[in-house]
């Protein structure tokens, strides 16, 4: 029952919160219901022992003992998918009805077989994979052993980003294994974009509509039932005062290339000031960016397409000039399918159509890789007595995201400031360079003292582990690296608070160790100090054969496997491709160390990140 | 000993704790989070012929930049009697070249001289001299040298 706490949703620690999981999460109902009543007698001066009251002894079989709880689970790997699934609990719970909201992870066998009226929040990643916290449902859905579940009425809201062609695949998937076990949907699957508010906020009415027809209200709780308390959890407001709709805006304090000359990157240190803010994050989170695009780039377009800057629309989120509206309400440096096919049908250029249809996945991704809405019309333009008007271009083109990159630093280290660890995104599809446009504007449109909105994206899913001594091996490339500088610092704050920090390792891969090596000197000097005990660059481009992040792995195979003796956690941060190769290192490391098959291997990997020994922070 | 060791220097006990100039360069060579050796091992590698050096031009702009000083190393190789084959001239110009900063310079105590190689080059830039049948044996550090 304690699952449901969070740091956000109460008012214990993170620390508290694990203390209260492992020492009380064995208790049964009943032993719950008891304590409850202890420690509400202790407070108000009563006798500390109590008889069991009626309600709690009634309670005791739970709050689905009638099937009337709405339960709301989510997935996701950023915090939208828990933030539109506490939303939800917040209008069920004004509605008058009883809701539980919980991670999937949560949702084991025996709830499960017993689950009447759920409503599912979970998003994508990378090739259509599902996040982390679904895979053992995933497995155990798929699996011979699954339960039926004719009992289930359930709807789902999937969560994707349409510039991946698996869009929705994980929303998709869970739909097709509930249903498989004789589930029902109670109404059609909600498939968002990344500009998911609107659909997710008339799914959550459709939702608590269903609820009140369904769901009879429940009588008045008493107050001490685990029932209320339950929902009472469920739904304590975030106390995040920003977030995506309303970003703070942070003042930029420095904008530093950390890469050195001759280098084939281009990354930046970018330090914010939260002074004022009252945000707060931790190691392991990301930081949401508003980037608007750039001027330049907005006038190409709008001469491409022949309209004029200050030609007016409404919409239903306001009114804008053509300038303003591509300036920051729409999408131009990253292109999706649905943008290519509907500026191939309103541009009537057939040989666009064509072409893109005819490629393979593979080329397809590539394609929307490497260009921008730009390159796309001026390769292929609007033909002959084609009309292209500023409501097709509003229509055409998404609207406008913010970006997420993990913090690279600890609160308790730098106090009201975020850094973050930038590279520049590069593309030349017809012979003109374009720059993506968050970090473009961060690294070098954002100066001193300008502003940019900013909102935190919690990542429960990658953090320190509660237990100081627990050795970590962090594996990452690129700018990667950002959640580890952050990790570092927290470590290095409580090396000086209590004395003691864990043994830490650092494998990082980049091109070259000369100009590539991120925070070279900080992670030098921590070695220095004893406050990382190892440090192993894969640096590709030093020399004949290139050698990766995921090489390390397989040379140090044995000290990885005496490190994992010792209880070692390890963490993979950088791009989904580099994840998949260390996770295959590791798969390697297994088999060799321990004499198992590669499917033993991969099972003992995927037992490592259901014990949260394998934490992934991929994209 | 007592009074006589206090006067000597601070190299002196390095040398004195190296293990016959091996110290931990062995590590220091192998460690890929640096381009540069442990501190002991800048003093015990000049008696194998290599001094580790910086870029001084971009000290400041790598510090703002969070790397570590652009080291580079400096080989000497000792020519016995000053005189070299047309063969090793070539060894040399070629190891100059692709390893080192494309110079060759020729000391007054009749030396080559390279310069700009990375520590993950020294390895190869020092097989190739000894494949020339020339040395870095005691070209620096406080060894004899030649007399001109």
């Amino acid at each position: 029952m304690f699952e449901a706490l969070k740091a956000n949703n109460s008012p214990f620690t993170e620390l508290q919160i694990q203390q209260l999981q492992t020492g009380l999460g064995g208790l049964d109902a009943v032993q719950s219901a008891w304590l409850s009543g202890f420690i509400a007698g202790r407070l108000t001066g009563q006798s500390a022992v109590l008889p069991l009251p009626e309600a709690v002894a009634g309670a005791a079989q739970g709050p689905d003992r009638k099937g009337k709880t709405l339960h709301v689970f989510f997935a996701s790997q950023t915090g939208n998918g828990e933030e539109i699934a506490r939303e939800l609990g917040k209008e069920a719970e004004r509605a008058g009805l009883a809701v539980e909201v919980q991670s999937l992870s949560a949702l084991r066998p025996p709830v499960l077989k017993k689950l009447e009226h759920a409503a599912f929040v979970i998003s994508t990643h990378g090739e259509g994979d599902p996040p982390d916290d679904a895979l053992d449902l995933f497995e155990y859905l798929a699996s011979p052993r699954a339960a039926r579940l004719e009992q289930l009425r359930f709807r789902v809201l999937a969560l994707g980003d349409r510039s991946y062609s698996q869009f929705c695949a994980a929303g998709r998937k869970l739909e097709n294994l509930l249903l498989a076990q004789g589930a029902g949907t109670f109404a059609e699957r909600i498939e968002c974009d990344i500009d998911f508010q609107p659909a997710a906020t008339a799914w959550t009415t459709e939702v608590v509509r269903y609820g009140q027809q369904n769901l009879a209200p429940e009588e008045s709780p008493t107050p001490a039932s685990p029932l209320s308390v339950a929902s009472h959890l469920s739904v304590v407001p975030q106390v995040a005062r920003w977030n995506r709709a309303r970003p703070f805006a942070a003042t930029v304090e420095r904008v530093q290339k950390i890469t050195g000359l001759e280098s084939p990157k281009d990354v930046y240190h970018v330090e914010l000031s939260l002074q004022g803010s009252g945000l707060e994050y931790h190691p392991g989170d990301a930081l949401g960016v508003w980037a608007p695009n750039p001027h330049g780039l907005v006038d190409e377009v709008l001469n491409d397409l022949h309209v004029d800057a200050g030609e007016e629309i409404t919409l239903a989120d306001g009114h804008h000039t053509a300038h303003e509206l591509l300036t920051r309400h729409r999408e131009l440096t990253r292109l999706s399918a649905d943008t290519i096919r509907d500026y191939a049908l309103v541009a009537k250029n057939a040989d666009l159509l064509s072409h893109f249809e005819e490629m393979d996945e593979a080329d397809r991704r590539g394609f929307l890789e490497q260009r921008q809405f730009v390159d796309l019309v001026q390769e292929f333009p609007a033909r002959q007595g084609a009309h292209l008007g500023l409501e097709d271009v509003a229509r055409i083109l998404r609207p406008l995201a913010p970006r997420s990159y993990s913090i690279a630093s600890s609160p308790a280290s730098v106090a009201e400031e975020v850094h973050l660890t930038v590279a520049t995104l590069f593309s030349n599809a017809i012979g003109t360079p374009r720059r993506g446009v968050a970090s473009d504007f961060l690294n070098h449109r954002l100066q001193a003292g300008d502003e940019v909105g900013v909102f935190v994206e919690p990542n429960r899913r990658f953090r320190l582990p509660a237990d100081r001594k627990i050795p970590l091996i962090f594996i990452g490339a690129g700018t990667g690296i950002a959640p580890y500088r952050a990790f570092q610092q927290q470590l290095e704050a409580q090396k000086e608070a209590v004395g003691e920090s864990p043994a830490t390792w650092l494998i990082f891969g980049n091109p070259h160790l000369r100009t590539d090596f991120l925070y070279q000197r900080e992670w030098l000097d921590w070695r220095q100090r004893g406050l990382v005990a190892r440090i192993d660059g894969a640096f590709s481009r030093d020399q004949a054969e290139k050698r990766y992040v995921q090489h390390v792995v397989r040379e140090q195979a044995e000290r990885i496997g005496r490190w994992l003796d010792k209880e070692a956690r390890i963490y993979i941060c950088g791009s989904l491709a580099m994840g998949h190769a260390v996770e295959q290192a590791l798969c390697d490391v297994l088999a060799q160390r321990r004499g198992w098959s590669a499917e033993q291997a991969a099972a003992g990997l995927s037992e490592l990140r259901r014990q949260g020994r394998l934490l992934k922070d991929l994209y | 000993m007592g009074s006589s060791e206090r006067q000597l220097s601070a190299v002196e006990g390095i040398k004195l704790r190296s293990d016959y100039l091996r110290g931990t360069l062995l590590r220091s060579l192998a460690d890929t989070a640096t381009g540069a050796l442990a501190e002991d091992d800048t003093q015990l590698s000049k008696f194998h012929g290599f001094y580790q050096q910086d870029d001084r031009d971009h000290r400041e702009e790598r510090r703002k930049q969070k790397l570590e000083p652009d080291h580079q190393f400096m080989i000497r190789a000792r020519v016995p009697g000053g005189i070299c084959t047309p063969f090793q001239w070539l060894a040399m110009d070629d190891i100059a070249r692709r390893w080192a900063n494309g110079t060759i310079r020729l000391t007054t105590r009749q030396a080559f001289q390279l310069h700009g190689v990375i520590k993950r080059n020294l390895k190869s830039t020092i097989r190739g001299i000894n494949d020339s049948l020339l040395d870095t044996i005691a070209a620096c550090g406080d060894v004899n040298r030649n007399v001109m």
